[in-house]
């Protein structure tokens, strides 16, 4: 292409989005232009969206390239992002003042171009900064979000417990360079062979460093203990960029957390693996329980985004199928993952858009979208299509059948029971399969207890007499994105294997990237990655090194 | 019949079947500019023509006798949903898969029969949002018949789980005064429970998938095929059968319910519509039982036989406890809502005893019991829409009023009583002798349960007569009492029934007649099946010694597999015969192909 160099080559996509993003906020020294940023935020996007396609065809010649990955997981997360993103700029399409719409939209590209750089970081340092990337823009996003006060509050406090994570995160990422002397993340020489070599399961060093990056990213994808900021910060922000924050920093963040634990080649031990189960367990139930004691819409969707995080989390302790012995299919913690989070961010987003389309009545500013139970009482009445795309993203979240939500569930579960306690993930692991059986439990539980408050959302919406009324939005793309987020709601669950295969053609990236741990004692088992894994176009990490 | 059978409709009956009312749903949820009028006549239009399709469905059903009489099934459609043409294709199978046999085309003749007489008894009671109305009520049509058709157990419980959201928007929106928190208790109640059914029911498909001896029909690929799980059971350990059972029963018994855990029902029922009451205990109670039957009984078949005393002790509770609380009720419907309490736990212990005998008493019962309690609580409401009360104490005498509602009332109550001649009498007897007998190794083998389960579950009878005829003598007969705002003709309703009330529980009560006088005519679909599909299933395994390797895992269960039952067990009534024939049991498919008992496949 081009007969550019390789790297420029892979990095297409994300420079498109940073190259328009610039463009943008040069458009908004222009008053006429900048008005119709969104417009160009799309623009700028589908041209990301045919690089990437054409990333994907495995047509670049990445030999020589070892500073960056390419691979499935790439792909997913950037067609994924860039996916996700056009929605989230029709949902934010009307959220800045209209002096400020260049800017605001120019952050979100970079947003959302860091979120496709974290899985293509090959060293500590780009992944990083490719976390930063993703998280300072959203400092901005929300306080440029509404004229209010609490937004500014909310701003600075997620900007402070932002930068307390990225400072730990950052700490974790020094005693890993400690340990294995390389910022390198894969391939020859890296920290990854070190951990293979040197058995980083047993140095202390090694372990603390994992401990802490992982606590770092727990507060981006909001996993209890650190979720004490999400209420706050949700309810602060206007609706629609609140629906960006459940999708954009949580995705970056589980990406990084896939890179940091293929580091170990997913042989967890006990330290880590209990280390995730109780994120998992704790994650799940205190979410539930505080959305569960909420009135306000907003505030019970954060608490619920941190529930979600504890799902996805029991995913990430079943860890991705490393063998291919048998075909067990569902035995792949991670593309359950994926599935889920693209799911979630799919009707999360469309719940913060209904959010925005019922507006305060009588009010002309444009932020002001409803935010208590009382508010949307009876909506149903008055927007019945509106409320449907509404019901049908709750429902979701619910992860009721006919909807994608029961499908990632469906997923997840499949994936927590048959990870297997022989596989060498677990190897070291006492009580392991029980204790997946326990975390499948307490999943189940949670999900019946999530449906409680959901369903007072719905209840709020059909069976209560309208108060005062709501008035709708008045902006086309909103509405459309509510739609297309409804319907790519049920249509996941009608044809789940498009996105599945998808999200697990780059689980197995992941899996063919760790390396196998021969330290174990389950040292004569198969290899690493079956023939028939190489032979697929899997751009894998350490083949990217040789 | 062949052109009919071979045609598109008799090729997709099933499909017809569910589609035509969620279809009709979606047309009349977009049509806006319709009036009450047009909604009206449109859902019952489509609901009749689902029951006709139903009564097809009968017709190909008795045509195609040799498919199910040995314990198949049949009317099968089967596709592929998860994973068709891509990577998945070979690992995991998920099908939309239908099919019928005895157990469950009788329940779906109930609720293809019921749901019409539901939707036409709401034209007076239901006054606002009537398109919102009736679409949920199609829906619910459509997702009910959905569990009884699936052969595939991921979309029986897609269907299972469903018929909650129609039922929650008609409970939480048409209901009583109390409406939301009834919609939102049933709600949780019975989704607290699927949750943990959910988590058994992948456990299982995916133990499909790694167990050996079943490659050859898997392909190691997570199926959540029937046919397939029937055949797993003999490679569950009893540990992994007990939690099993646990977490299928934790959806089915709160779905049923079962004693400790009904106390969503009487709400439910109290606050819902009257059409809600109807299905809520004609069709949707009957989803636990027909869980338990179909799958808890022939899939963890050790479970089922070692904790059948544990279930019996809790159905024979809850049938006094029911029938106790049923009598101390002032509000008639109530009192009908306990009444299903005291009736399931009939229904329960008759199929837990484990015997022809009890099973067909149950699965019988469980279509009278909607016939009868389905009735009165359409009569309930009838009674509420003219004088806008259900309390006993401020309705009397209504007999001289309303002669036409006494002989309903009348014949209903007598009905759920079990009086001879009507329908719930031959589901009782059957069920007592079942249980009675249970202990008995005769004919095929013994059961778990026995007279002490029997001789209390008698006295719910006794007390069932009790709260009945005290509920109708003191609403139909005695001194005249009225509620001082009389009577609301509003809906052009008159004091007595209306033609279209009459024709509404017409057919129900010559259904009561028919099955009362002649049950053969359902017992004779029903126990081919029931013996063959599930009863087959589960008492080898009580009976046969159960040879266990060091891996906890049965190696050869099924070893007296070809029971010879002898002919004549005709019962001292003279006209039911207890149906009892020479019972080619065919081993299951896995019985064969693990004699060979891999000792690897245990979890390291």
């Amino acid at each position: 292409m081009l007969g550019l160099h390789p790297m420029i080559q892979l990095l297409m996509p994300e420079i498109t989005l940073v190259l328009g993003a610039t463009l943008i906020l040069l458009t908004g020294l222009s008053k006429e232009l900048s008005r119709r940023a969104a417009l160009f935020s799309l623009a700028t996007i589908g041209v990301a969206l045919w690089f990437a396609f054409r990333a994907s065809a495995g047509e670049i010649d990445t030999s020589g390239v070892t500073a960056l990955h390419d691979g499935p997981l790439v792909w997913f997360a950037r067609t994924i992002t860039l996916a996700v993103g056009a929605l989230i700029v029709m949902v934010n399409r009307h959220v800045p003042d209209e002096g400020e719409r260049a800017e605001f939209f120019a952050l979100l590209m970079f947003s959302l171009a860091g979120v496709s750089l974290v899985p293509m970081a090959n060293s500590l340092v780009m992944l990083f900064l490719a976390l930063e990337l993703v998280s300072v823009p959203t400092y901005i996003l929300i306080g440029l979000s509404r004229r209010d006060i609490h937004a500014q509050e909310s701003a600075g406090k997620y900007f402070f417990l932002g930068a307390f994570a990225a400072a730990i995160t950052l700490y974790g990422f020094s005693f890993l360079y400690g340990f294995a002397g390389t910022m390198t993340l894969f391939g020859p020489d890296s920290i990854a062979v070190k951990f293979h070599d040197l058995g980083g399961m047993r140095d202390k060093l090694a372990l603390f460093g994992l401990l802490l990056s992982i606590a770092g990213l727990g507060l981006k994808v909001a996993a209890v203990p650190f979720h004490f900021y999400v209420a706050d910060v949700y309810q602060g922000a206007a609706s629609p960029v609140t629906g960006l924050l459940g999708f954009v920093p949580k995705f970056a963040g589980f990406l990084a957390l896939i890179n940091i634990l293929t580091l170990t080649g997913w042989t967890f031990g006990n330290a880590i693996f209990w280390l995730l189960w109780i994120l998992a367990a704790l994650t799940m139930t205190v979410g539930n329980t505080l959305a569960l004691m909420q009135h306000n819409v907003k505030r019970m969707l954060a608490y619920s985004s941190v529930a979600h995080s504890g799902y996805m989390l029991v995913a990430l302790a079943a860890g991705p199928k490393l063998f291919s012995g048998g075909r067990e299919p569902l035995r792949d913690g991670i593309a359950a993952l994926l599935f889920y989070m693209a799911a979630y961010g799919v009707m999360n987003l469309g719940c913060f858009a209904a959010f925005s389309f019922f507006r305060k009545p009588g009010d002309d500013d444009p932020d002001d979208s409803i935010e208590t139970l009382d508010e949307l009482a009876g909506s149903a009445r008055e927007h019945p299509w509106a409320t449907l795309g509404l019901a049908l993203c709750v429902l979701g979240l619910m992860g009721f059948p006919l909807t994608g939500g029961f499908i990632g569930k469906f997923y997840i579960i499949s994936s927590a029971l048959s990870a297997d306690g022989a596989a060498p993930a677990f190897a070291n692991v006492s009580a392991h399969s029980g204790a997946m059986l326990a975390l499948v439990i307490i999943l189940a539980l949670n999900a019946a207890v999530a449906a409680a408050y959901y369903l007072r959302i719905l209840a709020a919406c059909y069976l209560r007499k309208p108060t005062a009324g709501v008035t709708p939005s008045r902006c086309h793309a909103l509405q459309l994105s509510l739609a297309i987020c409804a319907i790519l709601a049920v249509a996941i669950f009608i044809r789940p294997g498009v996105l599945y295969s998808y999200s697990r053609g780059a689980a197995q990236a992941v899996a063919s990237t760790a390396i196998a741990p021969a330290a174990v004692a389950t040292g004569d088992v198969a290899p690493t990655a079956s023939p028939a894994e190489k032979s697929a176009p899997v751009m894998s990490m350490t083949q990217v090194g040789e | 019949m062949s052109w009919l059978a071979e045609g598109f409709i008799g090729q997709h009956i099933l499909s017809l079947l569910i589609f035509l009312p969620i279809v009709g749903a979606g047309v009349v949820f977009t049509m806006s500019g319709w009036d009450a009028v047009a909604v009206r006549r449109f859902s019952l239009g489509t609901a009749v023509a689902t029951m006709l399709l139903s009564v097809l469905a009968l017709v190909l059903f008795l045509d195609h006798r040799d498919d199910w009489q040995w314990g198949g099934y049949t009317l099968v459609e089967q596709y592929n949903w998860l994973g068709a043409g891509d990577v998945m294709t070979e690992s995991i199978k998920v099908q939309y898969k239908l099919g019928v046999d005895g157990i469950s085309m009788p329940l779906i003749l109930l609720t293809a029969g019921l749901t019409p007489l539901a939707i036409w008894g709401s034209f007076t009671g239901i006054q606002t949002r009537h398109r919102e109305y009736y679409a949920l009520m199609l829906l619910l049509f459509g997702a009910m018949l959905g569990v009884f058709c699936a052969r595939d157990l991921l979309l029986f419980y897609v269907f299972f789980e469903f018929t909650l959201i129609p039922l929650y928007f008609l409970i939480g929106i048409w209901g009583g005064s109390q409406r939301q928190k009834a919609a939102n208790m049933f709600f949780i109640y019975t989704l607290t429970g699927s949750m943990l059914t959910f988590a058994g029911v992948l456990y299982l498909g995916w133990k499909a998938a790694t167990v050996p001896a079943l490659f050859s029909t898997t392909g190691g690929a997570i199926t959540f095929d029937l046919d397939v799980l029937y055949g797993l059971a003999v490679h569950l350990s009893s540990i992994e059968q007990f939690w099993l059972f646990c977490a299928f029963f934790a959806g089915f018994a709160i779905k049923v319910p079962l004693f400790p855990t009904h106390t969503w029902l009487p709400l439910a029922h109290v606050e819902a519509p009257t059409a809600g009451s109807v299905i809520l205990a004609a069709v949707l109670l009957k989803l636990g039982t027909y869980g338990f039957l179909r799958l808890s009984l022939p899939m963890l078949p050790h479970a089922s036989f070692e904790l059948a005393p544990f279930v019996g002790m809790l159905a024979v509770v809850g049938i006094i406890y029911g029938a106790l609380a049923a009598w101390v009720q002032t509000d008639i419907k109530k009192l009908v809502a306990y009444s299903s309490v005291s009736h399931l736990g009939f229904c329960l212990l008759g199929m837990f005893c484990l015997k022809t005998a009890g099973l067909t008493g149950s699965l019988l019962y469980m279509i009278n019991h909607g016939l009868s309690t389905g009735a009165l609580f359409l009569v309930v409401g009838m009674i509420y829409e003219r004088y806008h009360t259900r309390e006993m104490s401020e309705i009397g005498g209504l007999a001289r009023k309303m002669p036409i509602m006494t002989f309903f009332l009348i014949v209903f109550t007598m009905s759920s009583i079990g009086l001879p001649g009507l329908n719930g009498f031959v589901s009782e007897f059957l069920v007592l002798l079942g249980t009675f007998t249970s202990a008995d190794p005769a004919p095929n083998g013994a059961g778990p349960l026995g007279v002490w389960y029997a001789v209390p579950a008698a006295t719910g009878i006794l007390l069932g007569a009790i709260y009945m005829l005290h509920m109708a003598r003191g609403v139909l007969f005695g001194p005249l009492k009225e509620p001082g705002h009389g009577l609301d003709t509003s809906a052009g309703l008159t004091q007595d029934l209306t033609p279209r009330e009459i024709g509404i529980l017409t057919p129900i009560a010559i259904a009561c007649l028919l099955i009362g006088v002649y049950p053969k005519m359902l017992t004779d679909i029903m126990e081919p099946s029931l013996d063959q599909a599930v009863l087959a299933h589960v008492l080898p395994e009580g009976n046969a010694p159960r040879t266990v390797d060091q891996a906890g895992r049965p190696s050869q269960t099924v070893s007296t597999a070809n029971v010879e039952t002898p002919l004549g067990a005709v019962d001292p009534d003279g006209f039911i015969r207890v149906r009892s024939m020479s019972v080619g049991y065919i081993a299951p498919l896995s019985a064969e192909t693990d004699s060979h008992h891999e000792p690897e496949e245990g979890r390291r």
